[in-house]
C-alpha cells in the first residue's frame, strides 16, 4: 500500500472519531442566536478530513510519486530505520516524565541524559558521567539560583531542608 | 510617521542589553540552526521557554536574533554538509554545496551572508513602507474579513504545499484545527474533547505541539535515519573552509541577481503560505533563466549568482512574512506562527491594534529584525568557522541534549508531567506522518488559526443576526474569498488531473 494512503486511512479514522465525539458535545444554552453551537466547526473540521481523506484513498496517485522505487510505499518508508534506538529514546521520555516529580529534576535528569548517551551508542562512561552530571547541575543552578524557578527536589528534598 | 516609528524603534533596540541579546539570539540560533534537521521553527520553539521571563521588547529583540541566526546556520548546513535543516534552504544547497566541496566554503558562506543581508535589508526597507500602510487599512476590518482571511491563510499553506502534497497539507491543516478545538470552547465555557482528562481543560499548549512535532519529531527522525557523522562536519569545516573574502569583481556579478531575488523574496514572502521556500526556488529558476553562456552552465555546479539568489530571496521573504503577521496577526507560514506563539508568550498580540496601541513594541519588532540581521553580518560571519566546529559535537550527546531542553523547556511552562508524556506521544505520531512525507507546517498553522477561526466566524454571526450574508454582502470579504476560491480550486484542478493521468 502507498504510504500516503496509509496516512490518509488513520485521517480518516480519526476524523470519523472525532465527529461522532462533536456530535456528542453538550449544547449551551444561549448560543442558538449565533447558529453556531460549540459542535458547529468540529462537525464541519470532521467532514472534511473524511472527505480529503477519502478523496486520497479513491483517487490514483500523481505520476510523479507511484513509483516503489522511490520509496512511495508504506513498507519502504518504514524500512532500514534504526527503531531500536528510537524506541529506547521514546521509552526514556516517557520515563523522564514519570521520575521528574518523585526524583526530582538533578537525579531524573542526570538518569534522563546518561540514558540518552547510551542509547545513541556512547560507550565512554567516564564522560558521560561528566557531561549528564556537569550539564545538569549548571542547568539547574541556572534555573534555581539565578532565575528562581522552583525545582522539584525529590529524594534530595533533605537536602534544601538543611 | 514613520520616522518617528523608527526612532521609537531604535532607541528600544539600541541599549547594552538588547544589543547583547540579539547578538546572543543569532549566535544560538546559527548554532541550533546548523544542526542537520532542525530548522527555524524547531530553533525558535527552543528558545521560547528560556525567553520567558524577559522584557517584552528584550525577548522580542532576541527572538529576532534568533530568526535570522537560524535561517543563516540552516543555510551553513547545506553549504557544508548538503542537509538543509528545512525546505527554503535546499536551493541554497545546489550551488552552495558544489563550492563547498571545491574548498570554497568561506566564500560560499560569505556570499550567503552579503546576500541574505541584502536581501533582508531591501526586504526591512519594504516593510517599513509596507506594515504601517496595510496596518491602517486592516483597522477597518471586521470580523467578517478576518475570518475570510483566516480561511485564506489555511488554504493558501496548502496550496503552495508543492506538487502532490495538496490534498496532504489539507488533512494536516484540518488535524491541526481539530487539536486547536481541544479543550474549554471559550464562549460558552463547555468543554470539548478533553476525554475527561483535567489536563486537557485548558487545551493544549502551542508551545508542547511545536517542542513536539517539529523539535522532538526533528531530532528523533535523526536518529532513525542516520546521516552525516560528525567526522564529515570536521572534515568540511577544516579542509574546506577557504578564505571569506568576496571579491569586487564578484560581488559586481551578484548584485542584479540579489536586487531582483530581494523584490521577488519580499513579495512572495507578503502572501500567506508561500514563504521562503517558494521564493527561495522561484528566485533560483528566475536567475537560471535569466544567465546566459558560461553562466548559464554554471548553474548547480558552483555559481555564485545561483548561491546568492535563492539566499537573498529566503531573507526577503522571511521578512516579507511579518507584513500579514504583524498588521494582521495572522502567521502565513510555520516559522512565523511559531514567531506569533513567542510574541504572545511575552504579552504581545500583533494585529491592526498592536500599530495603534502599541506603537514603541510594534517598532521595536521592525527595528530588531533588521538589528538581527545586521549583528548576523558583522559578527557572525566572522565567527562562522568556529561557530562551525562546534557541530563536531558528537550526536550521541547532541540528540538527548536537544530532547531535554525540548521537554524540559515545556515541563518549566506547566510543571505537569502530563505535558511530558503528551509531548512523546504528539511526538510519536508526528513522526508516523513524516516518515509519510505529510507536511507538519500546516498542522500548526491551522492549530495557530483554528482559535481565531472560530471567534472571528462566531462574531460574524452575532454582528449580522446569524446570518451568512457577510460572506457577500461585504466586499472585502468577498474579494478574500474569491482569491481563497482560486488558491483553493486551481491546485486541486491540478491535483486531480495530475492524479487521473496515472494509469495504474
Amino acid at each position: 500500500m502507498r504510504k500516503d494512503k496509509v496516512g490518509a486511512l488513520v485521517i480518516l479514522a480519526l476524523s470519523i472519531v472525532y465527529g461522532a465525539m462533536a456530535f456528542n458535545i453538550p449544547e449551551a444554552p444561549g448560543v442558538e442566536d449565533t447558529g453556531v453551537t460549540p459542535s458547529s466547526l468540529p462537525i464541519a473540521l470532521s467532514a472534511t478530513g473524511i472527505v480529503a481523506s477519502l478523496l486520497i484513498l479513491v483517487l490514483p496517485a500523481p505520476r510523479r510519486i507511484d513509483s516503489d522505487r522511490d520509496g512511495s510505499s508504506f513498507a519502504d518508508a518504514f524500512k532500514g530505520l534504526d527503531w531500536r534506538c528510537a524506541a529506547f529514546l521514546f521509552l526514556l521520555m516517557a520515563g523522564y516524565g514519570l521520575i521528574l516529580k518523585s526524583l526530582g529534576f538533578l537525579i531524573a535528569t542526570i538518569l534522563f541524559l546518561y540514558g540518552g548517551f547510551w542509547a545513541m551508542g556512547e560507550r565512554r562512561i567516564k564522560l558521560m558521567l561528566l557531561v549528564s552530571i556537569g550539564v545538569t547541575v549548571g542547568f539547574w543552578f541556572i534555573l534555581t539560583q539565578l532565575l528562581r524557578i522552583y525545582l522539584e527536589p525529590g529524594v534530595l528534598r533533605f537536602l534544601e531542608a538543611n | 510617521m514613520v520616522l518617528e516609528g523608527i526612532m521609537t524603534g531604535l532607541s528600544t533596540a539600541f541599549t547594552f542589553t538588547n544589543i547583547l541579546m540579539v547578538s546572543l539570539g543569532v549566535f544560538a540560533g546559527t548554532f541550533i540552526g546548523m544542526l542537520p534537521g532542525l530548522g527555524p521553527i524547531s530553533t525558535i520553539a527552543l528558545m521560547i521557554p528560556i525567553t520567558y521571563g524577559f522584557e517584552p521588547s528584550s525577548g522580542l529583540i532576541l527572538m529576532a536574533g534568533v530568526y535570522y541566526g537560524a535561517v543563516f546556520g540552516g543555510s551553513t548546513s547545506s553549504i557544508l554538509l548538503n542537509t538543509p535543516g528545512e525546505a527554503s534552504t535546499v536551493a541554497t544547497s545546489f550551488d552552495g554545496y558544489p563550492l563547498a566541496q571545491a574548498g570554497k566554503a568561506g566564500k560560499a558562506l560569505a556570499t550567503a551572508a552579503y546576500s541574505s543581508f541584502s536581501g533582508g535589508t531591501i526586504g526591512a526597507l519594504f516593510l517599513l513602507l509596507a506594515a504601517p500602510a496595510l496596518a491602517v487599512v486592516s483597522l477597518s476590518f471586521q470580523s467578517a474579513d478576518y475570518f475570510a482571511l483566516m480561511v485564506m491563510g489555511l488554504t493558501a499553506v496548502s496550496a503552495f504545499a508543492g506538487k502532490g502534497q495538496f490534498l496532504k497539507a489539507i488533512l494536516m491543516t484540518v488535524l491541526g484545527v481539530m487539536l486547536s478545538t481541544v479543550g474549554t470552547d471559550n464562549s460558552t465555557g463547555i468543554q470539548r474533547f478533553t476525554l475527561g482528562q483535567l489536563d486537557l481543560i485548558d487545551g493544549i499548549s502551542f508551545l508542547l505541539l511545536a517542542m513536539a512535532t517539529f523539535a522532538l519529531s526533528e531530532a528523533l527522525i535523526s536518529v532513525l535515519k542516520p546521516g552525516e557523522t560528525s567526522n564529515a562536519v570536521e572534515t568540511a569545516v577544516k579542509e574546506k573552509f577557504g578564505s571569506l573574502k568576496v571579491s569586487k569583481q564578484e560581488f559586481k556579478e551578484i548584485a542584479p541577481s540579489v536586487g531582483r531575488s530581494s523584490v521577488l523574496g519580499f513579495f512572495i514572502g507578503v502572501l500567506p503560505g508561500a514563504g521562503a521556500t517558494i521564493a527561495s526556488f522561484l528566485a533560483y529558476g528566475m536567475e537560471q533563466a535569466l544567465a546566459k553562456g558560461a553562466a548559464k552552465l554554471q548553474f548547480g555546479k558552483g555559481s555564485l549568482k545561483g548561491l546568492a539568489a535563492p539566499e537573498t530571496a529566503n531573507n526577503a521573504a522571511s521578512t516579507g512574512s511579518f507584513v500579514p503577521l504583524l498588521t494582521l496577526g495572522i502567521p502565513g507560514s510555520g516559522t512565523t506562527a511559531v514567531m506569533l506563539g513567542a510574541l504572545i508568550s511575552y504579552g504581545v498580540q500583533p494585529g491592526p491594534r498592536l500599530f495603534a496601541e502599541r506603537p514603541d513594541v510594534f517598532w521595536s519588532v521592525i527595528v530588531s529584525m533588521y538589528l538581527g540581521n545586521v549583528v548576523l553580518l558583522i559578527l557572525n560571519l566572522p565567527l562562522i568557522p568556529y561557530i562551525a566546529r562546534l557541530l563536531a559535537v558528537p550526536k550521541p550527546f547532541l540528540v538527548p541534549f536537544v530532547l531535554f531542553f525540548s521537554l524540559i523547556g515545556v515541563y518549566l511552562v506547566s510543571f505537569n508531567n502530563f505535558d511530558i508524556y503528551l509531548m512523546v506521544g504528539f511526538a510519536a505520531c508526528a513522526l508516523f506522518f513524516r516518515l509519510l512525507d505529510f507536511p507538519m507546517a500546516p498542522m500548526l498553522l491551522g492549530f495557530v488559526l483554528g482559535g481565531l477561526l472560530e471567534e472571528n466566524l462566531r462574531r460574524a454571526l452575532l454582528i449580522n443576526d446569524s446570518s451568512l450574508s457577510f460572506l457577500w454582502s461585504r466586499p472585502i470579504t468577498l474579494i478574500i474569498l474569491v482569491i481563497t476560491a482560486v488558491v483553493l480550486f486551481l491546485p486541486l484542478y491540478r491535483s486531480l488531473v495530475e492524479r487521473f493521468r496515472f494509469q495504474p
